[in-house]
């Protein structure tokens, strides 16, 4: 009786919200749920058979009702009626939610999940405070860029590490609209921020990071570039560019610019891409691979602004690139002197 | 009263369904009298309500006023068995539902009341197990118990219209004689709670002892009485009481009609669905009449005059709609006519929501309520199978067992109990 007791007492503080249905997979499941009670990118949590935490993320919802046959549907429609004002019952939907697995917690991180979960589990919503330690994971204080909050929690925090930002690579895919400059933008203003500082260049040729300077009036050098990389020796342009931000690119950083100028100056690129193209009956071309060549050309050949983030005297950084010593002025030094400089507004 | 705008063949050739009826009637009929049955059918339905306006039965045919009636607040009742695949079929779940609701409400916890009466069969000791009327007289009886405690539910006080799937009377005109019910399984098919406890006393006290039985009660007195006190609530509470039938395979109609009839109707031996397809256009009904009760045992000296207890029921047919055969309504005799014409009203407004079926859309609802769900019969199966695994393991039951075990819990024949060929 005791032990009954407990469970119950263990279930009230839980908040459960949906119940296991189907057949079940370690990496799917769906649930039955309550409704109005969730939506799509919720988290729900569920009990495994080892007694742990299961995490899954809401990805589908479905609705149905049962008892509204199709055919009184059509004639509601065809005699003008609010289904309200008939006979049709309304109340009784069946609503499903599609939830893809996050992991089983084991010492406050999120492994695999190996075995289903059980059909019939009950599913809770979890504690906020504990989806934010564990959507921060293991990340030091310190190396947290804070991205934004969970669309359906807005008191759940989402981070990322900075470490492996900077000290790696970063690539953003997703579909049009989604929010990918906006996301960058967020790292960007992280990776500047405060406390932080670390130095950047940013290649803009559609102008997603110009408000950049109304945030940081005195740290953002803006130009509006003229320059065609095409003729343009890689030299050139790395020289450039250590003259804005006054250090010199690391290793890596200038076999990307080489990489970047090289691309450009190859004129079957351009032709390349225009034969792709023609293929596609003169559509943009879908695949990435493509995109990215395609955006590359682009910037390359004409870049038409440069943003430069000058570093604050009290910068922490991440990486073993060395620390930047003076704040940039905005005073051009390309070799070229083909580089304009603008103080305000936006030149095309 | 109605014109002849249209030719009854016209109308067959409209909608192809009453054709495909009839000629399904037709396969019914010996081989010999096929030939020529639908040509004559039609040949009859041509001039069919040409000849009944000769006869007088049009004054009998009654046009519904067009539109929608009044806004109500209506509750429909069905009865749904649930059955196992084990070594055959065999149905071992009963449930009524009560489905009530009010038109125009926009909260849906206003607008919507679902209740459900499950009747494990199992748990039943009494009555005929060995006749295939069994689950049916069951369902009746858990029916009218759903009914009837609507009236005592406060959840449906505000119900204007009750509509039952099913007959009123028709159950008493059934083969359902044998069957009869101890005390306390009437009180389990009326929910095995107080109110059925107090319900059940009060039909042993009303029921004449004639149709008492081995201790308990026989179901056609106890269904009379359930409708009889339905109807009696429903006049109190001042709210309208129906049963609709669809796909009614009786030859009542015909039968009443029969004398004023053209001989070669009466030839065809029409079902009445099929008969009134013929004869009703959309929004018709027939003037209501007295249903026949052909019981047989009512003629028997030691019940008679049971007849004459039976509750006054009424009877139209109702064309609902243009494609579907019209659908026979009954009705308590107290009803007056205005209520009769909104009664039959909402019968149609709500069956124009389903045009194909004709059907009205409340009484699908409760169907589908009411029906077993497959995950609720798949683990009775289980339960079943589980026990008789548990008495095979423990030797306590030796093969031949478990086969008139499971013959005792269903109610027909078992392919496992049939002898087999030496």
């Amino acid at each position: 009786m005791v032990a009954i007791e407990s469970v119950l007492a263990h279930d009230d503080e839980r908040d459960i919200i949906g119940t296991v249905i189907g057949s079940a997979n370690p990496s799917e499941f769906r649930l039955a749920v309550r409704p109005g009670r969730l939506a799509v990118q919720d988290f729900v949590a569920l009990e495994s058979d080892e007694g742990q935490t299961v995490w899954a993320r809401i990805v589908e919802i479905e609705r149905i009702n049962p008892l509204f046959p199709t055919e009184a549907a059509q004639e509601l429609a065809f005699q003008g009626l609010d289904a309200y004002d008939t006979v049709a019952a309304l109340s009784r939907e069946l609503v499903t939610a599609k939830c893809r697995v996050l992991g089983v917690e084991d010492d406050d991180r999120l492994k695999p999940l190996e075995y289903p979960v059980r059909p019939a589990s009950a599913a809770w919503r979890p504690d906020p405070e504990k989806a934010a330690e564990l959507l921060a994971g293991r990340i030091p204080e310190h190396r947290r860029l804070h991205l934004g909050q969970l669309r359906a929690h807005p008191e759940v925090p989402v981070f990322i590490d900075g470490q492996a930002v900077v000290a790696r690579h970063l690539a953003v895919l997703a579909a049009t609209g989604a929010g990918k400059s906006v996301a960058v933008r967020r790292v960007v203003e992280q990776l500047a921020g405060v406390g932080r500082g670390y130095p950047m260049v940013i290649i803009d040729p559609h102008g997603d990071y110009f408000g950049l300077s109304e945030i940081w009036p005195d740290r953002v050098d803006r130009y509006v570039a003229s320059l065609d990389l095409a003729t343009e020796e890689p030299e050139s342009v790395i020289d450039l560019i250590a003259g804005l931000s006054g250090e010199d690119p690391t290793g890596p950083q200038t076999d990307f610019l080489t990489g970047l100028v090289w691309l450009a100056r190859r004129d079957d690129q351009q032709e390349r891409l225009n034969a792709l193209s023609e293929e596609k009956g003169g559509t943009r071309l879908p695949s990435v691979k493509t995109d990215v060549l395609t955006w590359m050309v682009q910037a390359g050949r004409k870049v038409q602004a440069l943003q430069v983030l000058s570093a604050p005297k009290s910068w922490r950084g991440y990486t073993q690139a060395s620390t930047p010593t003076r704040q940039s002025s905005g005073r051009l030094s390309a070799s070229s002197g083909r580089l304009q400089e603008r103080s305000s507004g936006w030149r095309t | 009263m109605v014109g002849t705008d249209t030719s009854a063949a016209e109308e067959i050739r409209r909608y192809p369904g009453l054709l495909a009826r009839l000629s399904l009637s037709a396969m019914e009929e010996a081989e010999h009298l096929r030939e020529g049955y639908v040509a004559g059918a039609l040949h009859a339905a041509d001039q069919l309500r040409d000849q009944l306006r000769d006869t007088g039965l049009f004054d009998e045919i009654h046009q519904l006023p067009d539109g929608a009636g009044p806004r109500l607040t209506a509750c429909f009742v069905d009865g749904g068995v649930g059955q196992v695949e084990m070594l055959g079929t065999h149905p071992v779940l009963v449930r009524a539902a009560l489905f009530r609701i009010a038109e125009g409400e926009r909260d849906l916890a206003r607008r919507e009341t679902f209740a459900f009466f499950p009747v494990i069969l199992g748990d039943l000791t009494s009555g005929e197990k060995r006749l295939p009327t069994y689950v049916t007289t069951v369902r009746a009886i858990a029916e009218l118990g759903a009914l009837l405690r609507s009236f005592h539910d406060h959840r449906f006080a505000d119900v204007e219209l009750l509509m039952l799937h099913g007959p009123l009377l028709l159950p008493l005109l059934g083969p359902i004689g044998p069957h009869w019910f101890s005390r306390a399984d009437l009180v389990r098919m009326l929910n095995d709670d107080a109110w059925a406890a107090e319900v059940v006393e009060d039909l042993y006290s009303a029921i004449p002892v004639t149709f008492h039985h081995k201790g308990g009660l026989r179901a056609v007195a106890v269904i009379s009485e359930l409708v009889k006190r339905s109807v009696a609530a429903s006049r109190n509470a001042g709210s309208i009481l129906c049963g609709v039938v669809e796909r009614e395979r009786s030859t009542e109609v015909v039968h009443v009609y029969r004398k004023r009839l053209p001989v070669d109707v009466r030839t065809f031996d029409l079902p009445d669905e099929l008969f009134t397809g013929l004869v009703l256009r959309e929004g018709e009904y027939l003037e209501p009449f007295r249903p026949l009760v052909r019981y047989k045992p009512f003629k028997s000296k030691k019940l008679s005059g049971f007849e004459k207890t039976l509750p006054g029921v009424l009877v139209t047919w109702l064309k609902t709609g243009p494609h579907g055969l019209p659908v026979r309504v009954e009705f308590p005799d107290s009803l007056t006519s205005e209520e009769i014409v909104t009664m039959l009203r909402k019968v149609r407004e709500y069956s124009s929501l389903l045009p194909n079926y004709a059907f009205p859309l409340g009484l699908d609802v409760a169907d589908k309520m009411a029906k077993v769900p497959k995950w609720m019969s798949s683990a009775y199966r289980d339960a079943i199978g589980h026990e008789l695994s548990v008495l095979l393991a423990q030797q306590s039951a030796d093969p031949a067992e478990l086969v008139r075990l499971l013959c005792f819990t269903s109610t027909n024949r078992s392919v496992m109990a049939r002898p087999g060929v030496a």
